[in-house]
């Protein structure tokens, strides 16, 4: 009977053991991927809340970067997009963040400098290493190409010659009104694809 | 003498199993509409907006086939449906969770994480908290022929605290806490600008969802009222981290974060289902819920279930899903108007609601209590 009590005793000792360990381990995980995301960026899977950002302000009126995308046809039209019918197959919030990354920009020449950690993980940050590569616009000339009729369903046989998205600094009046804060873009992502096909 | 951190973990979640039975049943139904069929669309897309964050995606270079996230989706919903019914309990959360992070995983290789960890990490950690233990076929295959004693007792399963449930306690909180601490850092709580008035304006004239609540607030709202929502917004994600050691303090911080994500509904059209579903692992179910008769009517639900061969229930649950999935090429809830988000927000509001209301009674009484002693 003793024997059998010190066993339900030892096993319930190691339980609680592990648990102090479990709390611990959590604790201590939190905190390197807190470091982690303070020195590089938010890793997935993590513990980790959106903290949303800071308003970028100028006296009491706010701006916004809001941007308008233009699609050109073989056939000389023009569509005008708005984010979410440009990247139509995205959840909102990703289609504003894809077209962040990729369509604000112009792709550099040459490819950018991976840090150590880029390097080490390939697929980290991946394609935002990869715009200036013809196969990333080849990719997208795909994509865009597989869409065309959607954009615009009288395309018919016209294909897509360029893409061009315009930033522009927009402010709330207290009217409620908008107006752009410059008269030219902040950022202008344009590709032509015409040369390609 | 006990220490702080054992008394967080062995004596301040108490919670019963009973109530942790419940809550698995609501888990895994509540998944089952709104976050099965996810990711479909990945496979459309080009690898040119491959981007993953430091994770297992990182170790790949491209999005994968559509029949690889239809079968993780399939996985998904079969563990979710032994979740359901409480078959292999332990297993089932594990594989839930690990199902559902490898679908996520290359949904955000688009480079834009959505904060639904608290899906994860709830089945991960409840796997050892005993939630199979009550209104399940585990407990039918494991406790016989006194189911009838176990559900009909109407007193707690357990009185002791739930190591597993402090754990997941502190999960929430360190999540809150890292929510809390960025707007800390950024400046909301300055008081030349007001964060809440901004991003509403981006939301609903950008984003384009456009509010009732959010026009008037828009229109009327005075500065001084932002700035309050600015605060308050960063004081209740902070109080987490330090409720959590009483479970009381931690259900009146839920309360209050109820509330919040409310407002939030309300004012932006932006739904936390996934953070209410996990608040229900604190929520005292049984006691809203279980009057006798309820629980005579689930034993008898529970041994026709025992019945039938566990695989034939979970096909039986899982096929139809699987065509609601196939069909909406979304999760079911998709069905419904908004995707269930503002009944789940009235349901968990109601909760909160009452829960305050009780906090509010009680402290009256103790209150009158305390004069007529001092008389």
């Amino acid at each position: 009977m003793s024997s059998l009590n010190n066993d339900v005793g030892h096993s319930a000792c190691r339980s609680r053991v592990r648990w102090r360990i479990s709390l611990a381990a959590l604790v201590v995980c939190w905190v390197v991927q807190t470091g982690f995301v303070e020195r590089f960026d938010q890793p997935y899977p993590a513990l980790h809340m959106p903290g949303f950002g800071m308003p970028s302000t100028k006296g009491k009126q706010y701006q916004f970067l809001d941007s308008d995308i233009y699609i050109t046809y073989s056939d000389g039209q023009t569509v005008q997009l708005d984010r979410n019918e440009f990247l139509w197959q995205m959840p909102a919030p990703h289609a504003g963040s894809t077209l962040k990354t990729y369509f604000r920009i112009m792709p550099p020449a040459t490819a950018p400098k991976r840090s150590w950690l880029d390097r080490l993980i390939p697929g980290f940050r991946a394609a935002k290493f990869e715009t200036s590569k013809p196969w990333w616009k080849q990719s997208v000339a795909e994509w865009l190409d597989s869409q065309r009729s959607r954009w615009r369903p009288d395309a018919g046989d016209a294909t897509i010659t360029s893409v061009r998205v315009e930033w522009i600094w927009r402010e709330r009046l207290d009217d409620g009104t908008f107006q752009n804060v410059n008269d030219t873009p902040e950022y202008l992502w344009e590709m032509s694809f015409g040369e390609d096909r | 003498m006990i220490g702080p951190f054992d008394r967080l973990l062995f004596k301040e979640y108490a919670v019963s199993s009973k109530d942790l039975g419940i809550f698995r049943i609501i888990f895994a139904a509540s998944l089952l509409f709104i976050r099965t069929g996810r990711g479909f669309y990945i496979a459309d897309l080009p690898d040119a907006f491959y981007q993953p964050p430091i994770g297992p995606a990182a170790f790949f270079s491209g999005f994968p086939p559509a029949w690889l996230i239809w079968m993780a989706n399939i996985i998904f919903i079969v563990f979710l449906t032994m979740l359901l019914i409480g078959w292999k309990t332990k297993v089932a959360s594990l594989g839930a969770a690990g199902s559902l992070l490898f679908i996520n995983v290359w949904v955000y290789a688009l480079g834009k994480i959505d904060h639904d960890i608290f899906l994860i990490v709830t089945p991960t950690i409840l796997a050892f908290s005993g939630w199979g233990d009550q209104f399940s076929i585990d407990s039918q295959a494991r406790c016989g022929q006194d189911l009838d004693d176990k559900v009909l007792n109407n007193t707690p399963s357990t009185t002791v605290g739930n190591p597993a449930v402090a754990l997941l306690a502190v999960a929430v909180s360190l999540g809150m806490f890292t929510a809390s601490w960025v707007k800390l850092k950024t400046g909301w709580l300055s008081f030349d600008s007001q964060a809440v008035e901004y991003l509403l304006q981006v939301n609903y004239y950008i984003t384009g969802r456009e509010t009732s609540v959010g026009d008037y607030f828009l229109r009327h709202s005075p500065t001084w009222l932002w700035e309050t929502q600015d605060w308050a917004t960063v004081i209740i994600e902070g109080l987490f981290i330090v409720a959590v050691v009483r479970m009381g303090w931690f259900r009146i911080c839920l309360v209050f974060i109820c509330f919040f994500h409310i407002g939030v509904l309300l004012m932006f059209a932006i739904g936390f289902r996934e953070n209410l579903i996990t608040y229900g692992a604190f929520v005292p179910w049984s006691s809203l819920f279980f009057s006798g008769t309820k629980a005579q009517a689930s034993s008898g639900f529970l041994k026709t279930l025992c019945r039938i061969p566990p695989i034939v229930s979970v096909s039986l649950i899982a096929a139809p899903v699987v065509g609601l999935v196939f069909y909406t090429q979304g999760p079911p809830g998709d069905l419904f108007p908004s995707r269930l988000s503002y009944p789940m927000h009235v349901v968990a509001g109601t909760i909160a609601g009452i829960y305050f209301i009780k906090i509010v009674i009680r402290s009256i009484q103790d209150l009158r209590g305390g004069k007529s002693t001092s008389k």
